[in-house]
Order: C-alpha cells, then sequence, then structure tokens
C-alpha cells in the first residue's frame, strides 16, 4: 500500500515544528509562534484542500514580521538575529509548497532548522531532542518517498539506525579545527551563571541561590579536601569605598611558583568569566590553550573566545605564595578611599598597637571573630559607607561583605591587601570521579601580603567555619537542592538519581560536547595513530570501515536463499544419501527412477525407500496437497534417519 | 532529458543483451542521487561549516548523520531492485496504431517490502509496483510487422528518495502487429466449390480414415486389435467423413495495381481477409511465396502471414 501524500505533508509540517520547539527558550517567543501558526496554517490549507496564496501576498505579508524582528532585535544575522529570520523565511516558504520538489526543499530546511537549537545549547536533552527531531524528519522523508504509511516509522527509525556507525566513525576521525573560519558572533553570558567584573555588596549574593552548574573539575590520581577547594577567578585590588574592581596591577607578570611534592594534577571544563578561568590556589603550572598571569590566574590564551574551555592545570593547595612587591605595589594595594572613616580608624588603631606585622594581622582576625557578625544571604541593604555600616551597625552579610571589611581593614592598619573572587568547595560526584562547582559556590575572600607572601585569610571561615567545610545549602536555606514543583527537600534515592544525572552530563560534555581538536589529537595519539593528518584520519576510517561500516554494508546486501519447505529439503537429502551411498542419483530423478537406480540397497533399505518415495508421491499430489502439510515434518525426519551404507565398488549402478 | 543523458542510456542500452528473463543484480544496477540527495548533501556541508565555525559538537553528529543517511540510501536503493526477476508473458497480437499490452512479471522474495516503478525507457512515469505480480505495459505500435519489447526502465528511490536506483532491460517478447484494414470495395475472386485447392477438413465420421496412437480417452471399442498383435503398439482406428463443401474466397497480392505500394496492398488484403471470415468463407491467400489456405474461422494465420510480410528482423 503506498501512502497518501497528503499524510506526508503533515509529516512535513509537524516534523518542522517539533524540531524547532527548543527554540522557544532562546528567542522572543512570538517568533517561533508565528512559525507554528504559519504551518499550523499550511497544514489547514491542505486539509482543506485550498488554493495557496499568491506570492505577492507572501511578499507582503513577510516585510511586518521581518520589520518587528529588527525592531526586537535589532539585528537579522548573528546567532538570534540569523536564526529568526530563517524560522520567518522557512514559514513563509510553507506557503509555496506545491509539489514533491517544493516538499522536499522543506524537508531539508527542517534538516538545517535542526542544527539551529544547538547553537544554544547542546547539554544531553538537547541531544535527546535532536535525535527526536532527525527521527521525525527522516520518517516524513520516508513518507514523500511513498512508502507505507504503517511501515514508514520502521523503515526511518532502521535507516538512521544503519546510518549511525558511519556517522559516529566521521564524529571521530573527521579533523576538527582549532578555531573558528570567521570571527564568532559575541554571545551573550547569562547574569545568573557568571562572575561579574567587579565586588559590590549582592553581586555574589544574586548568585548564590542558583545551582546552575559553573564548571567541572576531574582530579588525577590525589584527590584534594574539602577545605582546600579555593577556585581563584578574579582578583580586585582597588576600593572606592563601596565597590571592587581590577586596577590596572603594575605586577611583575606570573610568578612561576616551584612544583613541589604532592601537587595535584587536574582538567577542568569552564566557559571564561570575562577571560579569566578558575584554577585551584595555587598554580604551578598551566596547559595548553591557557597561560598563567599577573595574581596567580589563568587566563584563555585567545581571550576573547568566550567558548567553553577544558584545560590542563597543576596546582599546590597552599595558603600562601611569594611574591616580591615594589614600593609602588604597596602604595597601590594600600589605597583607601576616604569613606568608611570608624573602620579606617579600627585599622590605624591596630596599626599603632601591634608592630609585628604578623601580630597585627592576628590581632585583626581574632577581633572580626568577636565582632558577632552574622552569616545570612539577606542581609539589610546597605548605603553610603558600606563598610561602617556593615562591621557596626547591622553586622549581618556573606562572603562579600566580609571579604571587603576585611580587606579595607588590613589596608586602613597598613598591610597591603586585596580581594579574591571565584569558587570554594563543590560537590564531588562519586560515579563519575569529578567535581562539580556550582554558581552557589561563588566565593570571595581577601589576601593579605605578609613577610614577602600573598597570604590568603577567608573572614568567612573565621565567622562561619561551616561554610567552608560543609556545602552553602546546608547554611543557606536559599541555596538548598529542592524537588522542582513539590518545593520540598529531597529525599534520599532523589540524590541517587540526581548524581547519576550529572554524571552522565559530565561524560556527554567530556566526550561529546568539548571533542575539539585537542581531543581528537589527543585519542590519535592513544590509539597510535600520531598526529591528526590526511594519512592518520584515512587510517581511522579504512579501520573503522572495516570495522564498523563493512560488516553492516556486507549484512544488509546479503540476500537469503529462498527458504526451501521440507518435502524439497527431504527430496535433495534422499538424493544424496543416495549418492553417498554409491547410488547414482540425480536431483530431477523421478520416484520410479530412484527405485530403479537403488535395486543393489539391501532389501530393508528398499524398502524403507519405497514407502518414503510413495509417501512423498502421494502427499506431494494428492488433491489439495500443500507443502504446509504438517506430516512432511515427520516425513523429513524419517530422511534424515535413512543411512544407506556405501555400497561396494563393483556392484555400483552404472550410468 | 538532456543530450547527455540521452547518449549515456543510449550507449548503456546498446551494450545490452536481449534476455528472455533475467534477475538484477549488481552489474545490472545503477544508483545516483536523486536531486533531494544532493540538496540534503547541501544541507549537511552548511551544517558542518557552521559547526566547524562555532565549535558546536552536536552540529558534527547532525551533519554527518546527514550525509550517513545518504551513503546508507545507496545501499537501500539497491535493496529495492536487487534479486527482481523479470520476464514478459506472451502479448496478445494487436492492430497497428493500437497499444500493445506487454505482461509484465515482476518477482521477488516475498515478505520484502519494495516499491518500484516501472516503464519505458523513453516514457516518464510507469506503473508503481509494491508487491510482486504482472503489469500490463501499454506501448503503442506504429507500423505492421512484428515489434520486438522496447527496453525498459525499472526504478525506485524508495525508502529514502534520496538515491535513485534503476536498471535498464532489453526482453526478448515480440508481438505481432496486423496491417490496419483499410476497407477494399473491389470483390474479392471466388474459385470455384470443391477446387482442387480445397483442404479436406477432418470431420468424425462412419469411413475409416487412418490410425492414431491410443489415449485412454478414446476408449477400448477404438483399438485397433491387428495393428497391436502386429506392431505391439496400441493404436486407434479413426473415421472420418469429407466435409460438406464450401465457398472459397481467394486474396491475391497480385490483385492489385501494380503501383501499390506493400503496404496498401497489405492493408486491403486485411480488410478481405477479415470481410471473408465475417462471411464464413474458406479463405486462399497468396502472397509473393507463400500460399496460405485457412479454412472459415481461421483468420490468425492469415493475419500473422501479412504481419510477418517481409518482416525478416524487425527490432
Amino acid at each position: 500500500m503506498r501512502s497518501e501524500p497528503r499524510l506526508a505533508h503533515f509529516a512535513v509540517l509537524a516534523a518542522l515544528a517539533l524540531t524547532v520547539l527548543p527554540l522557544f527558550l532562546q528567542l522572543p517567543p512570538w517568533v517561533p509562534l508565528l512559525f507554528a501558526l504559519q504551518l499550523g496554517g499550511r497544514a489547514w490549507l491542505a486539509w482543506q484542500g485550498r488554493q495557496l496564496p499568491h506570492r505577492v501576498w507572501l511578499l507582503l505579508a513577510m516585510i511586518v514580521p521581518v520589520l518587528l524582528l529588527w525592531l526586537s532585535l535589532r539585528t537579522l544575522v548573528g546567532r538570534e538575529g540569523g536564526v529568526a529570520l530563517l524560522l520567518l523565511l522557512t514559514g513563509f516558504k510553507a506557503f509555496e509548497t506545491v509539489t514533491l520538489r517544493d516538499w522536499r526543499v522543506l524537508l531539508g530546511l527542517g534538516f538545517f532548522l535542526a542544527a539551529t537549537p544547538l547553537l544554544f545549547d547542546q547539554s544531553l536533552p538537547s541531544a535527546l531532542w535532536l535525535l527526536l527531531s532527525l527521527f521525525v524528519l527522516t520518517w516524513a522523508m520516508v513518507l514523500l518517498a511513498g512508502v507505507d504509511s504503517a511501515a514508514s516509522p520502521r523503515a526511518a527509525a532502521l535507516a538512521l539506525l544503519y546510518a549511525m556507525p558511519l556517522m559516529l566513525l566521521l564524529f571521530v576521525a573527521m579533523p576538527r579545527l582549532p578555531g573558528p573560519l570567521w570571527s564568532m558572533p559575541t554571545m551573550d553570558q547569562r547574569a545568573t551563571s557568571g562572575l561579574s567584573d567587579s565586588l559590590a555588596p549582592g553581586s555574589i549574593g544574586q548568585m548564590i541561590p542558583s545551582r546552575e552548574p559553573a564548571f567541572t573539575a576531574q582530579f588525577r590520581g590525589r584527590q584534594p579536601v574539602r577545605e582546600q577547594l579555593y577556585w581563584r577567578v578574579m582578583v580586585f585590588d582597588r576600593f572606592d569605598g563601596a565597590r571592587w574592581t581590577a586596577g590596572s596591577v603594575p605586577d611583575s607578570g606570573a610568578a612561576l611558583l616551584p612544583g613541589v611534592a604532592g601537587e595535584l594534577s587536574y582538567s577542568i571544563t569552564a566557559t571564561p568569566f570575562k577571560g579569566a578561568l578558575p584554577v585551584l590556589e595555587h598554580a604551578v603550572w598551566a596547559g595548553e590553550g591557557v597561560q598563567q598571569v599577573a595574581a596567580q590566574l589563568v587566563r584563555r590564551i585567545d581571550a576573547r573566545n568566550e567558548a567553553r574551555l577544558r584545560y590542563d592545570v597543576r596546582s599546590v593547595a597552599q595558603a600562601a605564595y611569594p611574591a616580591a612587591l615594589s614600593a609602588e605595589q604597596r602604595d597601590h594595594y594600600l589605597q583607601l578611599p576616604a569613606a568608611n572613616l570608624r573602620t579606617r580608624q579600627q585599622g590605624e588603631f591596630f596599626a599603632r598597637q601591634f608592630r609585628d606585622e604578623a601580630g597585627r594581622l592576628a590581632a585583626l582576625r581574632a577581633w572580626l571573630q568577636q565582632q558577632g557578625l552574622r552569616y545570612t544571604l539577606s542581609p539589610p541593604l546597605l548605603q553610603g559607607d558600606v563598610v561602617d555600616d556593615f562591621l557596626f551597625s547591622s553586622r549581618q552579610g556573606f562572603c562579600e561583605h566580609f571579604a571587603s571589611a576585611f580587606a579595607t581593614l588590613a589596608r586602613a592598619a597598613g598591610l597591603p591587601a586585596r580581594i579574591v573572587v571565584g569558587f570554594q568547595g563543590g560537590e564531588f560526584n562519586a560515579g563519575g570521579q569529578f567535581w562539580l562547582v556550582r554558581s552557589s559556590d561563588a566565593h570571595a575572600w581577601t589576601e593579605v601580603w605578609l613577610q614577602g607572601r600573598w597570604q590568603r585569610v577567608d573572614p568567612t571561615a573565621l565567622v562561619a567555619p561551616s561554610r567552608i567545610v560543609s556545602e552553602v545549602g546546608e547554611l543557606v536555606p536559599e541555596a538548598q537542592a529542592v524537588v522542582p514543583v513539590l518545593g520540598r527537600r529531597p529525599p534520599q534515592w532523589w540524590h541517587t538519581v540526581h548524581a547519576q544525572w550529572q554524571r552522565a552530563g559530565f561524560v556527554w560534555q567530556q566526550w561529546v560536547v568539548d571533542y575539539d581538536a585537542r581531543r581528537q589529537q589527543s585519542l590519535f595519539q592513544r590509539l597510535g595513530l600520531g598526529r591528526v593528518g590526511v594519512g592518520s584520519v584515512m587510517t581511522l576510517l579504512l579501520l573503522g570501515g572495516v570495522l564498523l561500516v563493512l560488516p553492516l554494508l556486507l549484512w544488509l546486501l546479503w540476500r537469503r536463499p529462498p527458504a526451501r519447505s521440507y518435502p524439497v529439503r527431504g527430496w535433495l537429502l534422499l538424493v544424496s544419501r543416495l549418492q553417498q551411498a554409491g547410488v547414482a542419483a540425480v536431483a530431477s530423478d523421478t520416484p520410479a527412477q530412484l527405485r530403479d537406480k537403488a535395486v543393489l540397497l539391501a532389501p530393508v533399505l528398499q524398502q524403507q525407500l519405497a514407502r518414503l518415495l510413495a509417501d512423498w508421491q502421494q502427499w506431494r499430489y494428492a488433491e489439495g496437497a500443500t507443502d504446509a502439510d504438517p506430516r512432511w515434518r515427520g516425513w523429513w525426519w524419517q530422511v534424515r534417519r535413512f543411512r544407506p551404507p556405501r555400497l561396494a565398488a563393483k556392484k555400483r549402478t552404472g550410468r | 532529458m538532456s543530450r547527455w543523458r540521452k547518449a549515456a542510456s543510449s550507449w548503456l542500452l546498446r551494450r545490452l543483451p536481449r534476455q528472455q528473463q533475467l534477475v538484477l543484480g549488481q552489474s545490472r544496477i545503477y544508483l545516483l542521487p536523486t536531486t533531494f540527495g544532493w540538496g540534503l548533501l547541501l544541507v549537511a556541508w552548511a551544517v558542518w561549516i557552521g559547526a566547524l565555525n562555532y565549535a558546536v559538537s552536536l552540529a558534527y553528529v547532525l551533519s554527518f548523520w546527514i550525509v550517513s543517511l545518504v551513503l546508507i540510501a545507496v545501499v537501500l536503493a539497491y535493496r529495492q531492485l536487487a534479486g527482481l526477476a523479470i520476464r514478459c508473458g506472451a502479448p496478445d497480437d494487436v492492430v497497428a496504431g493500437s497499444h500493445a499490452l506487454f505482461p509484465l512479471q515482476l518477482q521477488w522474495p516475498e515478505g520484502e517490502s519494495r516499491l518500484l516503478r516501472l516503464g519505458w525507457h523513453d516514457e516518464a512515469g510507469g506503473v508503481v509496483l509494491d508487491r510482486p505480480g504482472e503489469v500490463l505495459l501499454p506501448r503503442l505500435t506504429l507500423q505492421r510487422g512484428q515489434m520486438t519489447i522496447p527496453p525498459l526502465r525499472v526504478y525506485s528511490e524508495s525508502p529514502l528518495g534520496l538515491v535513485r536506483a534503476f536498471a535498464y532491460l532489453r526482453l526478448q517478447t515480440q508481438v505481432c502487429v496486423y496491417p490496419l484494414p483499410c476497407a477494399d470495395e473491389r470483390a474479392a475472386a471466388s474459385l470455384p466449390d470443391g477446387g482442387q485447392l480445397r483442404e479436406q477438413q477432418p470431420v468424425p465420421g462412419e469411413l475409416f480414415s487412418h490410425l492414431v496412437a491410443w489415449q485412454p480417452e478414446l476408449g477400448a471399442r477404438r483399438i485397433a486389435w491387428k495393428a497391436y498383435a502386429r506392431r505391439g503398439v496400441l493404436l486407434a482406428r479413426r473415421f472420418e467423413e469429407p466435409q460438406a463443401a464450401r465457398a472459397t474466397c481467394l486474396l491475391e497480392w497480385s490483385a492489385y495495381p501494380a503501383e501499390m505500394a506493400a503496404e496498401a496492398r497489405l492493408s486491403r488484403l486485411c480488410w478481405q481477409l477479415l470481410a471473408a471470415a465475417r462471411r464464413g468463407e474458406d479463405v486462399v491467400l497468396r502472397l509473393p511465396q507463400q500460399e496460405l489456405r485457412l479454412t472459415a474461422g481461421e483468420v490468425r494465420p492469415g493475419l500473422r502471414a501479412l504481419a510477418g510480410f517481409g518482416v525478416r528482423d524487425a527490432q
């Protein structure tokens, strides 16, 4: 049965609609909605069997949405603009599809549209969605080719399945480019997951309730302990009384620390935060694609590229690192604005009281601990002299308040100080053996320069030690994991499922999404193929072809011999048994001829043969005889048991 | 059809042997991507460029999957034709200018779903087939004679429409095309009754005629026992009676003016032959180097003689 063409047309429209569904999350919602309406309208016209609108009307109708698009996005190119424009044009194309060729063009556009949601999101769910889209698109293709509607889903699934090994082979073997062909359009970072480039009250606080993953780290060999996990991302050294920013530090470049025993070796997969990448304090070696810059930070080599990156680092987990400060740098790290008078007086008091710098620092820490500060994510809003207000009146805050206050205090006390922003802690996934660091792990701490070393001081740990040793969720209800919809604390099984899901996402990220030129190179080396080049790619393609694709092709091309029925099989077996016995029987003999040729067999065997042949003749030529007769099975078994011994050579019947 | 395509297909057809029946295998099946197939490869290329530029791994997956789908479509399309057995049954004779119906039998193993299109190599479209069986393919006959079945084309784009598998077939069946009857008002010459040319038509009767091989349905009474005693074979006696005389019509090639073209003569002879058959007359048909005696109602040999006149080995 051939399918009705109209069904195929509906299938094409449905496939297109399904393919672009994830774009609802990425584009202004009216664009996909209009697209869906266009497809629906086209389907309605097909259902009613009506005439399509004239091309002139289509062109006129196109102007409004395109104009609207330009007004709302201010662009018709780039990621959002280009995808939205393509969507609208495809929608109008649907209104001029008449012939089979037109429908195929539309379907081809659908295959292209399937790539557009991937520009925004490459997570596991969007991969599953891609799979679904591919299936529906292929199904529509099969229907357009005229295959019966009942058999079409199977045909589509099989075609995709057969194509999969080849696809995997190409995915692994096709060379990747290390950089883009033309400049990448700026991809807007989402506010929730990124650290901002300054520190003001509330800038980290807004990140903490978000449980969105920020980056993952995988340690080789020794695993770190939780207290060591200070992920350094940015350093702020200029204070205007309320806001900390990164000043132009006259720094002497990267201070390469000597590697010591017990260093941690790990790789991180992260999206750059304004070019800066997280690294465990303190890095001693940075791998390919990244470089160590001033203040022990690590940046991407191509700093403008904001794409996700996987890089290797080695760190020594310690709270201090040696650095020489010039007088000019010392002054820079001691600068304070005129604001926050009480704090400055307090600092100056300590400077007078304690000549010894180490003793002064210890006194500052002790003083901060005695102030009765409280760790909370919803402190009262501070204005004006934020540090004074925090230290002497509200006394409620979280890491950024503590860090800001302590750095001000230290500077006032004559100790060069600065603020480090990054992440602290993380969640260890035992199944996948990796650490997942979330937005909620964002943290700020201070560094004080003392005796030729930058010394980490985490004021939060002084006030609320549990923040460092346990997850932030235990301290702050807002950052707790909750079951979606139900909003309760999750049961144990939910944690297990969640951990497994994270692990799948991690593996996915590692092996599929981040499979780039570098990873391909390392895979090629592990396979013993050397560098990615024409020769090694060909080798891999041939090798994979022989192992994966060739068996599939052979299986597809192999033609089964037609199944023989019991009477035919039995007859051929009988003839071969007689031949083995030395009787010159051939398959084309009649039963009578066989009987005649077998006269030299023992009389018992001759009787057996005669009975077999009589049965064969009777059942095969009787009225209404079929090969499906159940008696044939028994007859076939009798033939199998019929084994005449070999006749002596002299007695053999001649031809 | 473009010039190159025409040249290619005529070259293909020239080197094909004519066959009574054939089973399609890898040496006969050709595979080419359809426009849609090329279009989808273009889409895959565009997606690949995008993936390269934006470093989107999943877009690589999509692109390579599309490419693989086109490649796999080659094998799947091949499977649509492979193992297809084709033969042509005997077509009925036709009159020139009407359609000859060629009964084509296509067989493939049961349980394999296939979707094929069978048609003439020089005509678009064709008959769609989705199960083994026989189709009647009509072809306009243009001239009298023996028409050999023109080359056929069987093709399939199933199941994906990305690659077309096709094969050209040259079969050996011939159809006999009678001349188009042309009214001839001239009265046909008649032979006298019981003329020497008339053949005795055997009709069962009383008088012993000859011996024939005995068959059970003839019954034991008819066995010629004397002959059996002599020769040891069962023979039956056959009795016949001379037939009543009937009018005989003489149709002659030379009865027409010398300048009349052969085809015109044949058309008129054909008309006369049919008219004589309608009247229930015996016919003597005299063609150069050929003479046929036809009893009433026996038109076919006459028509075939007319159709085959001067035809040695028509294409």
